[in-house]
């Protein structure tokens, strides 16, 4: 795998389009002059979870016992969890933590952009030839760069949507993300029971 | 299961991060000079209370006779939850308790730092792999361990680092534990079924 097969595979798996949706509908209640900053300070620790997982990954999983189907169904659980929420919002938050409504690390940072199909990626690519680490390094560094352009501008688009389309984006996206969170989830099992 | 294994994850169930700001709001009506003393006694506690659950969990287990992979699909579930709960973080959390005076036992050695998912994990691994069970001890020593210089040093952690970064680390562990979880759950399943043994 060349330099550039492994930043592009890591682009598409990290599906920087389709998380745009995701991206403003979990922005909708922070206000508008702090959004990218928010946006920013995600992709920043999105960069940092996987640079660390990228070196730490592999060791981490064996240190805990935990095998890369079991991954996938966790994914699996975290994502059916935020879609959930996504549709049947919770009822209003208590009055001591007013910034609970402002997204961190959960879900944008991780799952939406350090998702566990990316971190499964580099795995996959760490325990095949451990090596090339720098050429990893820098493919990661690359697809993160790319897709970063991508959600950081799609803050803008928030203006011209309006909030009413994004409340209807939000219901539309937390169907979706039910059933590719079970598509997750029962894959995950379904290869860890080695059906 | 090794030591080092057994250790990471009674470390990752202790949520010392998580336990460092109710630790402090715990210690508001103790006199500040009195504050580390308070916090090392409680400490102290907490890891008899530990070490005793341990050996106790030989016991539940015979009285109890339930298979082994039940025992493990329910301590993945119950992960699974604790995880949830430090991953989406709400406001029906109520994990914390009323205090008024300097905290004896209650709240910090139990339920705060011996809670009782530390004391069902390790009857969890106790029942499983009773032969091993100086590693285990070694183990929950090693997490008690890193979990008192985390809670030892509550305040200057929350001053130095800020409630967002602590949050930050807790939301970063619950997912460790969620891959953990999901992992005894489904091997329980597995072994229960006697699934691709």
């Amino acid at each position: 795998m060349t330099l550039l097969t492994a930043a592009t595979l890591l682009f598409m798996v990290m599906d920087p389009l389709g998380n745009v949706p995701l991206f403003l509908t979990a922005l909708r209640h922070v206000a508008p002059e702090r959004r990218q900053r928010v946006i920013a300070r995600e992709l920043l620790i999105a960069l940092a979870v996987m640079l660390v997982f990228l070196f730490v990954g592999q060791s981490l999983l064996s240190v805990l016992h935990v095998s890369p189907e079991a991954l996938t169904a966790a994914g699996g659980v975290i994502l059916l969890l935020i879609a959930i929420r996504m549709i049947f919002p919770a009822p209003d938050h208590s009055l001591e933590e007013p910034i609970i409504d402002e997204p961190f690390i959960v879900p944008l940072a991780v799952p939406y952009s350090a998702g566990p199909s990316l971190l499964a990626t580099e795995i996959l690519m760490m325990s095949q030839e451990p090596e090339r680490w720098p050429v990893w390094l820098l493919a990661v560094v690359l697809a993160w760069l790319a897709s970063s352009v991508i959600l950081y501008f799609s803050g803008y688009l928030q203006r011209v949507l309006g909030e009413r389309t994004l409340l209807a984006v939000e219901r539309l996206m937390g169907m979706i993300l039910v059933v590719v969170s079970m598509q997750m989830l029962l894959t995950g099992i379904k290869e860890f029971f080695g059906w | 299961m090794s030591l080092l294994s057994a250790a990471t994850l009674l470390f990752l169930v202790l949520d010392p991060v998580g336990n460092v700001p109710m630790f402090l709001k715990a210690l508001e009506f103790t006199r500040p000079e009195r504050q580390q003393r308070v916090i090392a006694r409680e400490l102290l506690i907490a890891l008899v209370i530990m070490v005793a659950a341990l050996f106790l969990g030989r016991w539940v287990f015979v009285v109890l006779k339930v298979g082994a992979e039940a025992l493990m699909t329910a301590g993945g579930v119950l992960l699974l939850l604790i995880a949830i709960r430090m991953i989406f973080p709400t406001p029906l959390r109520n994990r914390e308790e009323p205090v008024t005076r300097e905290p004896r036992i209650v709240p910090l050695a139990v339920p705060y730092t011996a809670g009782p998912s530390v004391i069902i994990f390790e009857i969890l691994l106790m029942s499983q792999w009773p032969g091993q069970w100086l590693t285990w001890l070694g183990g929950v020593v090693l997490a008690w361990l890193g979990a008192a210089v985390i809670l030892w040093f509550s305040a200057p952690l929350q001053r130095r680092l800020g409630r967002r970064t602590l949050e930050a680390a807790e939301r970063l562990m619950g997912m460790i534990l969620v891959l953990v979880a999901m992992q005894m759950l489904l091997g329980g399943l597995k072994s229960f079924f006697g699934i691709g043994a």
